[in-house]
């Protein structure tokens, strides 16, 4: 067994950091991939996160409440040691024209 | 007038209509709404309100008002074939969908309102503070305001229709909230939410059962796990005999 570990994915619209609102998931309980994790809130919205893979879920990286800076670690999962040494990050789903329409200048 | 719909396939599709300067994606697929509806084995059909997102834009206030968003949705449920559906709204979007149950009580099986109260949110705060406030940056709106943040950031947002807001905000200002609803109804509010004053009024003018979320706020509410809690087990509901 080994550990792979998740960071906070770009959120889009030039926002460098969220606020945890909710874990929809408990330390050490087996979670399905794209199922939903954990609900995060920026200064524009509030958005739930799905999560990145099939695996049970080793440790937070940050409580309820907490803030946590765009690229910094999540979420820490143990997988089956063939799974270990990717990098990875949290998948968002991406509304692409809509979201455009909304998001700020990248710079 | 083309009004912008996305389609998640899935029986008994659930009609998702969001709030003031949102869209559609933002305001359901972002915060896992067509993700849990799937789970629950729904389908979703999911607007872009007239003047929002991929919809058209008038910047007519006199082409805004419950009613004339209420006919958009039923044109979108018209296209899709839809006859009767259980609808949820949010925000604004709350007022569109009871006006639409009471354009067409018949086209509409259970309904779930959230993040309103009693209190028409434009005319509250001043249609032409708000208009002010989406149109020139050195205009702020009172701070006490719940609009003043989503106003702050849209002035920032390129290729927001701003204008098309502003008919928006100045359109639906002069329309009575359609404080009545005909069909088994449920309204969720967020605690710490003030664009819902008046919340038990509005559930008891509804006849509504009244879900209020802890330390939830006006963007939080739409979130929460507990929203999702109260919601899909109402849409799960036998469907009352009328």
């Amino acid at each position: 067994m080994a550990e792979r570990t998740f960071d906070l994915p770009d959120l889009g619209e030039g926002l460098q950091e969220a606020t945890v609102l909710e874990w929809l998931v408990a330390e050490g309980e087996h979670v399905e991939r794209n199922a939903p994790l954990v609900e995060v809130e920026t200064t524009k919205s509030a958005v739930e996160l799905p999560s990145p893979q099939s695996g049970v879920v080793a440790r937070f990286h940050v409580a309820e409440g907490e803030v946590l800076e765009v690229g910094a670690p999540l979420v820490t999962f143990t997988v089956e040691d063939e799974q270990a040494g990717i990098v990875g990050t949290v998948p968002v789903e991406e509304a692409p024209r809509r979201r455009v329409r909304l998001s700020l200048p990248e710079d | 007038m083309h009004i912008h719909a996305e389609h998640h396939p899935g029986p008994d599709p659930v009609l998702l209509v969001h709030g003031f300067a949102s869209t559609g994606a933002m305001t359901w697929e972002a915060t896992g709404w067509v993700r849990a509806l799937a789970e629950a084995g729904r389908g979703a059909i999911v607007p872009d309100l007239r003047g929002h997102g991929a919809s058209d834009a008038p910047h007519d206030p006199d082409a805004y008002s419950p009613e004339l968003l209420a006919r958009d949705l039923l044109a979108v449920l018209d296209e899709h074939g839809v006859e009767r559906v259980d609808v949820m709204g949010y925000s604004m979007g709350s007022w569109v969908s009871l006006a639409l149950v009471a354009l067409a009580p018949s086209r509409v099986r259970r309904l779930v309102v959230g993040g309103v109260g009693t209190v028409e949110q434009f005319g509250h705060w001043g249609v032409a503070a708000v208009q002010a406030a989406l149109r020139d940056a050195s205009t702020e709106l009172d701070a006490d305001s719940p609009l003043a943040p989503l106003l702050a950031s849209l002035r920032q947002a390129p290729g927001v229709d701003r204008e098309a807001l502003a008919a928006c905000a100045a359109g639906m200002a002069v329309h009575p909230l359609p404080l009545s609803s005909s069909v088994p109804t449920m309204l969720v509010v967020g605690e710490a939410d003030p664009v819902t004053e008046g919340a038990e009024d509005a559930a008891r003018l509804l006849g509504a059962q009244l879900v209020v979320l802890p330390r939830r706020n006006h963007v939080t509410t739409l979130s929460a796990r507990a929203f999702k809690q109260a919601a899909l087990p109402f849409f799960g509901a036998p469907i009352p005999v009328s």
